[in-house]
C-alpha cells in the first residue's frame, strides 16, 4: 500500500480513461497525459492502462508500506527516496517505510505539470464501470470517487515484481511538436467552424493562446483573440470529446478535458486530435499555445507515431525485463 | 613531469580516432593526463598532489554501451561535476539506448572528481566515465 | 424532413450526425436505431445518442473516412423508426423560489407569466431522448417553444442535484451537482443514478418524464 504523507490536493488515481457508459452520461476521465501514464507502466511490466496516481500539486509525499518497484513519469519533480535522488522516468525500488518526495519542478527541458506515480502492478482500487479512474461528478471511481487526501491508503497490486531499473526519454524529445517556438497542437475543424467569421477563423490558427489559470482537469479555458460566430448559435445537446475546442458566448475558447461533461450545445470551432491531448495535459496554466491545422491522414499519421513510440519502449524495456528475469 | 611534446602529439593523434575517453602517463614527478573531449584532446600535467588524489581515486565504468548523456533529459545541469557530493547509488550520468536510459550510478557515497566521457559521446561496455573519491566513512581499512 | 444530415469529425476521436430539420421524437427513433446498427461496427466503439443527433466514438479511426461516412449515410437512410416506449416516471418539483434561481430571466426573456411558464413546463409528457451532460442525467423532448430561453452567458459554477431547467429549446433535470449553463426554474427530489444499482442510470431513452407541480413561489 501507498500511504499519502503530504500535499494530496487534486491527486487521484486514473488510468487511461472509461470507455463504453457515454451512453449513462459518464466521462471518460483518466489520464491527461495518457503516454507519461503508459510510459510508467512499460518500465514496471505493467500493461500500458494500470491505474497511478496523477499528482498536479506539489510538493507530495507518500511512503511505502511494503517492497514497492515504481516509477515516476510526467513533469519532472525531482523525486527522492528518504531524500536521495532518482531519476524522473526511471524503474525504481522502495523498500518497505520509504518515503518519496516530489517537489514543485523547477527549470527543465520540457515544461510540464503533472506527474505520474507509477507502482509495479498498478494502484489497485476497484473497477467501476470498466475503469479505475476517478469519476468527480459521479463521485465513484478511483480512491472512493474522490481526491486522495492526507492519511489515505492507497492499495497496490503485487508491487515488488522483479524487474530492472532502467527508465526512458520522455517522448516529447522524439516528438517535439512547436510553431514559431510555441509549444502546439494539432487540430481537425469541427461542425461550426465555417459559422465563425473568417476573422476568427484566421485567429484560430494565429493565436498564440494563453492558458488562463481557470485550468484544470475538467477544461483549459483560454484567452487571447475574440472568435464570433457570423450569427449567433443555439445548438442541440450532443456527445462531445476531450480535446473539444468550444467557444460560448463571451468569444474565449474552452477546451473540454478529461473531467469534461460527455456532451454540449456550445459551438465548436475544432478539436485537438487525439494523438495531441497529452501535450496539452501537460501545458502549464500562463503558458501559451498554438493551434496547428491538419488533415486527416496527419491526424492518424500522429497517432501511429504515438503507437510506435510506446511499441518500441515496449519491445526494448521488454529485452531488459526478460535480461532482469534471467531469461524467463 | 617532462614528456617528449613530439611523443604527446603523437598519443593525442591515436587517442583521437578511438573511443577512449581518458589515457594517464605516470613517471616519477607526477602524471600526464590525456583527455579526449569530443574531437579535441586536451593534455593535463596533474599536481603531485592532485595526483595522490587521483591514486584513491575510483572510477565509474560504463554497464554497457550506448549514448553516454551527462544530465537526465529533462535537465538543464549536469548530474555530476567535479566536486559534487552524491549518495551511493545516485546517478552521475546516462547510457541512452534507443528511448531506454541506463543509470550510471554512484557505487558508494563520493565527491567526484571528474566527468570523463563528452556529453553526447557513444561507448562501449567499461568506458571510464565519471572519476570519483570515495567519501571516508570513518571505517579504518 | 428536409434536408442533409450533416457529418462533422471530433478531431480523430469521434463523428458527430446531425439529422436535419426540427427536433421530433419521429427522428429520435430513428437515431436510436441508427445508434443500434452502428454500435455493432468494429471501426465504432461507443453510439451515443445526443438530441436528434448521434456520436460515434471510433474504436479504430478509419483511414477511408469517406467510405465510413457513406456507409454511415445509407444506414440512415434505410433504419426504421425503433418503437421504444418505455415506463413513465413523476417527479413532483417546486418552481420558483431559492430552488429556481433563474425564474426571472426566463420571464423577462419569454415575456410570460410565472404561472404561465409552470402551465407551460408541466403540461407534457417528456419523452427520455438520451443520457449525457454528467451520471444519470436526461436530455428530454418535448418543451413548449414557447418557454425556450437560451444557454446562460456565463455558466453557474455550481447547481444543486434535481434542479429542473431549461436551456435553448431543451429541458432538463440535473442528476447531481455541478456547473451548468441553463437557467434553473425549480427543483426537485430523485435519485437518477446510482453506481451500485444495475443499470446504474434511473432512466434510459425511451422512457419518459411528467413534471408534477408541488409549490410555486411567485
Amino acid at each position: 500500500m501507498i500511504e499519502i504523507v503530504a500535499g494530496a490536493a487534486l491527486a487521484t488515481v486514473q488510468d487511461l480513461g472509461r470507455v463504453g457508459a457515454l451512453n449513462l452520461g459518464v466521462g471518460v476521465a483518466g489520464a491527461m497525459d495518457p503516454m507519461a501514464l503508459a510510459a510508467g507502466n512499460i518500465l514496471l511490466g505493467n500493461e500500458e492502462g494500470a491505474a497511478a496516481i496523477e499528482i498536479p500539486v506539489f510538493p507530495f509525499t507518500v511512503r511505502f508500506t511494503e517492497p514497492t518497484r515504481f516509477a515516476v513519469t510526467g513533469t519532472d519533480c525531482a523525486p527522492a527516496l528518504d531524500g536521495k535522488a532518482v531519476p524522473p522516468w526511471f524503474a525504481c525500488r522502495a523498500q518497505a517505510g520509504q518515503s518519496l518526495t516530489l517537489s514543485v519542478p523547477g527549470p527543465s527541458a520540457w515544461r510540464a505539470t503533472r506527474a505520474y506515480l507509477c507502482v509495479a502492478g498498478g494502484i489497485d482500487v476497484p473497477v467501476v464501470l470498466g475503469s479505475r479512474s476517478t469519476q468527480m461528478r459521479g463521485a465513484f471511481g478511483g480512491h472512493e470517487g474522490r481526491p486522495l487526501q492526507t492519511g489515505d491508503l492507497v492499495p497496490t497490486h503485487a508491487a515488488d515484481r522483479a524487474g530492472p531499473d532502467v527508465g526512458l526519454v520522455p517522448p516529447v524529445f522524439d516528438l517535439p511538436l512547436d510553431v514559431d517556438g510555441v509549444p502546439a497542437v494539432r487540430v481537425l475543424p469541427a461542425a461550426e467552424y465555417d459559422a465563425f467569421t473568417p476573422q476568427a477563423q484566421a485567429s484560430l490558427w494565429s493565436c498564440a493562446w494563453k492558458i488562463t489559470p481557470q485550468s484544470d482537469r475538467y477544461g483549459f479555458r483560454l484567452a487571447g483573440d475574440e472568435l464570433k460566430p457570423r450569427v449567433p448559435l443555439e445548438l442541440r445537446s450532443h456527445g462531445i470529446v476531450p480535446g473539444v475546442i468550444q467557444v460560448p458566448h463571451g468569444g474565449q475558447p474552452i477546451i473540454q478535458m478529461r473531467d469534461a461533461q460527455p456532451s454540449g450545445g456550445y459551438p465548436k470551432i475544432g478539436v485537438v486530435i487525439e494523438a495531441d491531448l497529452w501535450r496539452l495535459g501537460q501545458a502549464p496554466p500562463g503558458s501559451r499555445i498554438r493551434f496547428a491545422p491538419c488533415t486527416w491522414d496527419e491526424a492518424l499519421d500522429a497517432a501511429a507515431g504515438n503507437r510506435r513510440w510506446l511499441d518500441k519502449a515496449r519491445r526494448i524495456a521488454g529485452l531488459q525485463h526478460r535480461a532482469g528475469e534471467g531469461g524467463r | 613531469m617532462s614528456v617528449d611534446p613530439a611523443f604527446v602529439a603523437q598519443l593525442s593523434t591515436w587517442l583521437a580516432a578511438t573511443d577512449i575517453a581518458v589515457l594517464e602517463l605516470r613517471g616519477p614527478d607526477g602524471t600526464l593526463r590525456l583527455v579526449q573531449a569530443g574531437s579535441v584532446v586536451r593534455s593535463e600535467a596533474v599536481s603531485p598532489v592532485e595526483d595522490i588524489a587521483a591514486a584513491e581515486a575510483e572510477v565509474v565504468a560504463a554497464p554497457g554501451v550506448g549514448v553516454f548523456l551527462d544530465r537526465h533529459p529533462l535537465r538543464l545541469e549536469p548530474a555530476a561535476a567535479p566536486g559534487s557530493q552524491h549518495a551511493a547509488g545516485e546517478p552521475l550520468g546516462f547510457l541512452r539506448t534507443g528511448p531506454i536510459l541506463q543509470a550510471v550510478s554512484a557505487p558508494c557515497d563520493c565527491i567526484v572528481e571528474g566527468v570523463l566521457a563528452a556529453h553526447g559521446a557513444t561507448v562501449g561496455f567499461g568506458t571510464p566515465l565519471v572519476a570519483i573519491v570515495p567519501i571516508d566513512t570513518g571505517e579504518t581499512p | 424532413m428536409t434536408g442533409a444530415p450533416h457529418l462533422s469529425l471530433l478531431g480523430t476521436t469521434g463523428l458527430l450526425f446531425e439529422a436535419p430539420g426540427d427536433t421530433t421524437l419521429e427522428t429520435q427513433r430513428r437515431i436510436w436505431a441508427l445508434a443500434r446498427e452502428t454500435e455493432r461496427w468494429a471501426s465504432v466503439r461507443e453510439a451515443v445518442p445526443g438530441m436528434n443527433n448521434l456520436m460515434l466514438v471510433f474504436a479504430d479511426p478509419p483511414r477511408q473516412l469517406q467510405a465510413f461516412k457513406d456507409r454511415l449515410l445509407a444506414t440512415w437512410t434505410a433504419v426504421e423508426p425503433l418503437p421504444y416506449s418505455g415506463r413513465c416516471v413523476d417527479l413532483p418539483v417546486s418552481y420558483g423560489g431559492e430552488g429556481g434561481p433563474h425564474m426571472a430571466d426566463v420571464v423577462a426573456h419569454t415575456g410570460l407569466s410565472i404561472d404561465d411558464i409552470v402551465a407551460l413546463h408541466a403540461e407534457p409528457t417528456y419523452t427520455v431522448y438520451a443520457l449525457g451532460s454528467h451520471p444519470g442525467y436526461c436530455y428530454l423532448g418535448g418543451m413548449d417553444a414557447r418557454i425556450a430561453t437560451p444557454r446562460r452567458k456565463v455558466p453557474v459554477l455550481k447547481i444543486p442535484g434535481g434542479a429542473v431547467s431549461i436551456g435553448g429549446s431543451q429541458t432538463g433535470v440535473s442528476a447531481s451537482a455541478g456547473p451548468s449553463g441553463w437557467n434553473t426554474i425549480g427543483t426537485t427530489d430523485m435519485t437518477f443514478f446510482d453506481v451500485s444499482r444495475t443499470p446504474p442510470a434511473l432512466l434510459q431513452p425511451g422512457d419518459s418524464i411528467r413534471f408534477r407541480p408541488m409549490r410555486v413561489l411567485r
